[in-house]
């Protein structure tokens, strides 16, 4: 155990002396430690039960904006942490705008624009050119469109910095498309969609987008073999002529540069844009209610996979802090939480059980449970679940509970800063979702906020949100175990939910519309 | 240990040395069994109260099983080393099993296998390639085991096991993370002196028979809509200078979308929409594998004749200039970024440990495989990649929707 794995490092003897970065792992050898002339040091008494261990007095300081933010001459806000540990450079370009763009009919039009962003070569080099000399350079290019938001991220080393933001560039603003590249993801994608029934965790997210949002919101409209094959080179052009625009871009860049150089730098990058686009519109908001029953998807499998839906919460709602802090006791907190407690620790009905609170940035999430569970104890597993929810209202919840759940909001948020490419992420999320502008201390005072949150403030969030008589109840596995409940816990799904069970066909792969009852498993 | 200063955090790692290639027929899943069985509750910490504890502090855990070790681990804030220190003497010196625990814990994994094994499209398929693949039981049967056997799995058994293989001796203990050595030495010796030491089982070895031809089996699966194919080939155990050169033939013929089979198969002739290739090294006989997913109106046949065809152009003309300059810089790059977090060097640190009895074995491999020249590695791939060592599962879909095919 002792240093020398040093003498084993002989950098004279690598193949390629201009990688001088292989410092970090000769840093790797160097810092193990060994035990000699310690064990001799008289060993202090141990406490009886972990409880009684005693550690120093918790005082973390998040990461401040203004210590971060700059605004560049492009108008663009950019994140900038400094960090010399490692010779590596990340930066990363978020896009206001996001699938909700996407036109009626031409669904899977932003997803394909993002993919072949990075991925579909330049003006001046082929997509295979592009490729080769990233791999080249070991920099990782990736660019993707989600559902509220774009990212074009670029991970390189440091000594590369010129080369890769010059790619970056064009990649930004000479986009090639390349035919060949983006018929092969067309392929691709119909191949996914194919696979669409395959695997009933794919059916059961979906069916949960249609009963939380309606068949009309964006979440909703998914790609299908018509949309797809609609889309030309001419749709993915102009859509990112359209919205790949400085005014809708943000930076964040950690690692291995001096600030006033790279913010030079990243002026440069989007001096002179060479197109005109528009700001991007706001992400819609929903306009459906959760519809209370059981909804059943039949497919051949023997666990059932159940999801239980409530309404959630905007996050700028006063109480947010006290529901987030209700749920982790409820479901969100893993191990610690009851759901999981009783549903997997005393019961063994699953592998994992919990519940989460949707953050709600756009418009109120939902508050939604999630289980699997063998089909013939899928209800069963369900009733205790909602139980659960009753119980959380209509009871208290303890002194421990409450205090475990605010420690580990509490301890947990340093971790969330770890490393500088998370610190310039957060934060750049923070201007990205508009709390910087209407909340700019959110972390500063998020341990006050955690710390004042009392048993009566969950209780009344409890019983605020945790309406079980009137949930959504989504179960997809095998129909005929689901209704036929293992003898000893004779638990019917419909009268979990009021009496309610509508049966949801599953939908075609390509159309995305319903097959028709008992026409395919 | 290892001081990593900077970020204020601490990994604390337990590795085991056993794994499920200990399990004798009619036993299988049970190191899995037991790793959930290890957070249910020691002497000294209650059911329930390890999560909680965990929590409070701020840190995250978990275990995990493999085929040749199980590992238990905790990051959290570095001024709470002594909560995870205490956490795992006590279940290493007195961990508590009863019936109910292990029943329900049962029923847990049983779960877990139903979730991810058999209901998921082509995981049952990668269970059928090891067991064709290997001869000798301890790497022929799947980590999480048969249904069968963890319902025959006894509080007998769980003890025995307990006796067996968590004794100290047979363990690991990586600190890594923003620690002072002196103090965080001190720190261990308090926990662990109290864990009297038990006996430690024999070394477990095991010997498959040499490579003797090409097996070959079909596999229907109900969940899949593609037909896949799985082509393997067993070779020799990690470390072994073959494994080095084939970790160098891993990247350049995968290694994403610039990979050669990749780029000619998915890409430049369309004949299969995905294609992957992965080296799982193990303590034992190792697989090369290479996983694909066919094209609509390519058999699996000629799928496998394109990836027969282009292996073997390989084999004969070995890598390019480019590609061994672009594998040496991939390398170099993956070691940075292996070594970027407190958990991953406590991984590294500790299988190299355990398996090799030297912790910081890693860069001297890492170096070891920037020496390979390029005819070292085309040697490799024409000894290695060759049909005696050959493994093939064709997975054919088979569920009721699948015949008629979507429209």
């Amino acid at each position: 155990m002792k240093n020398i794995l040093v003498s084993h490092l002989r950098l004279s003897m690598l193949p390629n002396k201009g990688l001088f970065w292989y410092a970090p792992i000769a840093a790797f050898a160097a810092l193990l430690a060994s035990p000699q002339g310690f064990a001799a040091t008289q060993a202090e008494p141990i406490p009886a039960k972990p409880d009684q261990l005693v550690f120093k007095p918790f005082a973390y300081v998040p990461p401040a904006a203004k210590d971060h933010r700059t605004v560049l001459k492009s108008g663009v806000v950019a994140y900038l942490a400094e960090n010399h540990e490692l010779p590596l450079v990340n930066i990363q370009i978020l896009l206001k705008g996001g699938t909700y763009l996407n036109p009626p009919g031409k669904e899977g039009l932003a997803e394909l624009t993002g993919y072949l962003l990075a991925r579909g070569g330049t003006k001046d080099r082929k997509a295979e050119d592009l490729e080769e000399r990233l791999a080249f350079l070991a920099a990782q290019l990736n660019s993707a469109y989600g559902e509220d938001r774009g990212t074009v991220s670029l991970n390189l080393l440091s000594k590369d910095l010129d080369e890769g933001l010059a790619i970056l560039r064009e990649v930004l603003t000479e986009p090639r498309f390349q035919d060949d590249k983006l018929n092969l993801r067309k392929d691709q994608t119909l191949a996914d969609m194919k696979q669409r029934n395959d695997s009933s965790t794919d059916i059961e997210q979906r069916e949960r987008s249609f009963l939380s949002y309606g068949d009309d919101f964006y979440l909703s409209r998914f790609e299908t073999k018509a949309s797809l094959e609609g889309l030309s080179r001419e749709d993915v052009v102009a859509f990112h002529r359209k919205w790949v625009d400085p005014k809708n871009m943000l930076v964040a860049a950690a690692g291995d540069f001096k600030k006033a150089d790279m913010a030079a730098r990243l002026d440069k990058l989007f001096a002179g844009w060479p197109h005109k686009g528009e700001a991007a519109p706001p992400v819609p908001k929903p306009n459906h209610a959760l519809a209370p029953g059981t909804f059943l998807v039949d497919k051949d499998v023997n666990q059932g996979r159940v999801s239980i839906l409530l309404p959630g919460l905007l996050r700028t709602d006063p109480d947010f802090f006290a529901a987030a802090i209700m749920n982790d006791i409820l479901g969100g907190g893993g191990f610690t939480s009851r759901i999981m407690n009783r549903v997997r620790s005393d019961e063994g009905l699953a592998y994992s059980a919990g519940s989460a609170l949707q953050s709600g940035i756009w418009y109120p999430g939902r508050l939604g449970a999630a289980f699997q569970s063998k089909v013939r104890t899928a209800a069963y597993a369900s009733q205790i679940v909602i139980e659960e929810m009753k119980k959380l209202r209509d009871g208290d919840v303890t002194d421990e509970e409450l205090d475990t759940a605010k420690r580990s909001f509490i301890d947990t948020l340093p971790r969330r800063f770890s490393t500088p490419v998370q610190v310039v992420g957060l934060l750049v999320d923070e201007e990205f979702t508009g709390r910087y502008a209407s909340d700019p201390g959110y972390y500063a005072k998020y341990q006050a906020n955690v710390e004042r949150v009392t048993k009566a403030d969950v209780k009344r969030q409890a019983q605020r949100l945790l309406k079980a008589e009137s949930v959504t109840l989504l179960v997809v596995g095998k129909k005929a175990d689901l209704l036929n409940p293992d003898p000893k816990h004779p638990v019917k799904f419909a009268d979990l939910t009021n009496g309610k069970l509508t049966e949801v066909p599953l939908r075609d792969p390509l159309t995305m519309q319903p097959m028709g009852v008992g026409s395919a498993k | 240990m290892s001081p990593q200063r900077g970020i204020p955090l601490v990994t604390v790692d337990v590795t085991y040395d056993v794994g499920s290639r200990v399990e004798p027929p009619g036993k299988t899943g049970f190191a899995h069994l037991f790793e959930h069985l290890m957070f249910e509750g020691s002497e000294n910490v209650g059911k329930g109260d390890h999560f909680r504890l965990v929590a409070e502090a701020g840190g995250s855990m978990n275990g995990t099983t493999s085929e040749d070790r199980t590992n238990y681990f905790e990051t959290l804030p570095a001024e709470s080393l002594d909560l995870a220190l205490f956490l795992e003497a006590d279940r290493m010196r007195a961990l508590v099993l009863t019936q109910e625990k292990l029943d329900n814990q049962r029923e847990a994994v049983k779960e877990e296998k139903r979730l991810r094994v058999d209901n998921q499209p082509y995981a049952s398929s990668f269970e059928t390639a090891d067991a064709l693949a290997y001869d000798a039981f301890p790497y022929k049967h799947p980590v999480i085991g048969s249904m069968d056997d963890l319902q025959a799995a006894s509080l007998d058994d769980a003890r025995d096991f307990y006796r067996r293989y968590y004794a100290p001796a047979n363990a690991l203990l990586a600190v890594v993370g923003d620690v002072d050595p002196a103090d965080a030495f001190r720190r261990v010796k308090n926990a662990f002196e109290e864990v009297p030491p038990r006996e430690t089982p024999a070394r477990f070895a095991f010997t498959e028979p040499v490579p003797s031809g090409e097996r070959r089996q079909r596999v229907d699966d109900c969940h899949a809509a593609m037909p896949a194919l799985h082509v393997n080939f067993k070779v020799a155990e990690r470390r072994h200078p073959d494994l080095f050169a084939l970790s160098v033939v891993e990247r350049i013929l995968g290694a994403g979308e610039t990979g050669r089979l990749w780029r000619r198969l998915v890409k430049d002739d369309s004949l299969a929409l995905s294609l992957s290739v992965s080296l799982d090294e193990r303590r034992g006989p190792s697989l090369f594998r290479i996983f694909s997913l066919a094209r609509p109106g390519v058999t699996l046949e000629r799928l496998e004749a394109e990836i027969l065809g282009d292996l073997s152009r390989f084999a004969a003309d070995g890598p390019t200039p480019r590609e061994m300059e672009r594998v040496r810089r991939l390398l170099l790059s993956s070691a940075v970024r292996a070594t970027q977090t407190t958990q991953s060097i406590a991984f590294l640190l500790s299988e190299y440990g355990l398996y090799d009895g030297d912790p910081g074995l890693f860069p001297h491999d890492v170096e070891a495989v920037l020496a390979l020249d390029a005819a070292a590695v085309r040697d490799a791939a024409a000894r290695l990649l060759v049909a005696p060592r050959r493994s093939v599962v064709t997975v054919v879909p088979s569920g009721p929707g699948e015949s008629k095919g979507p429209a």
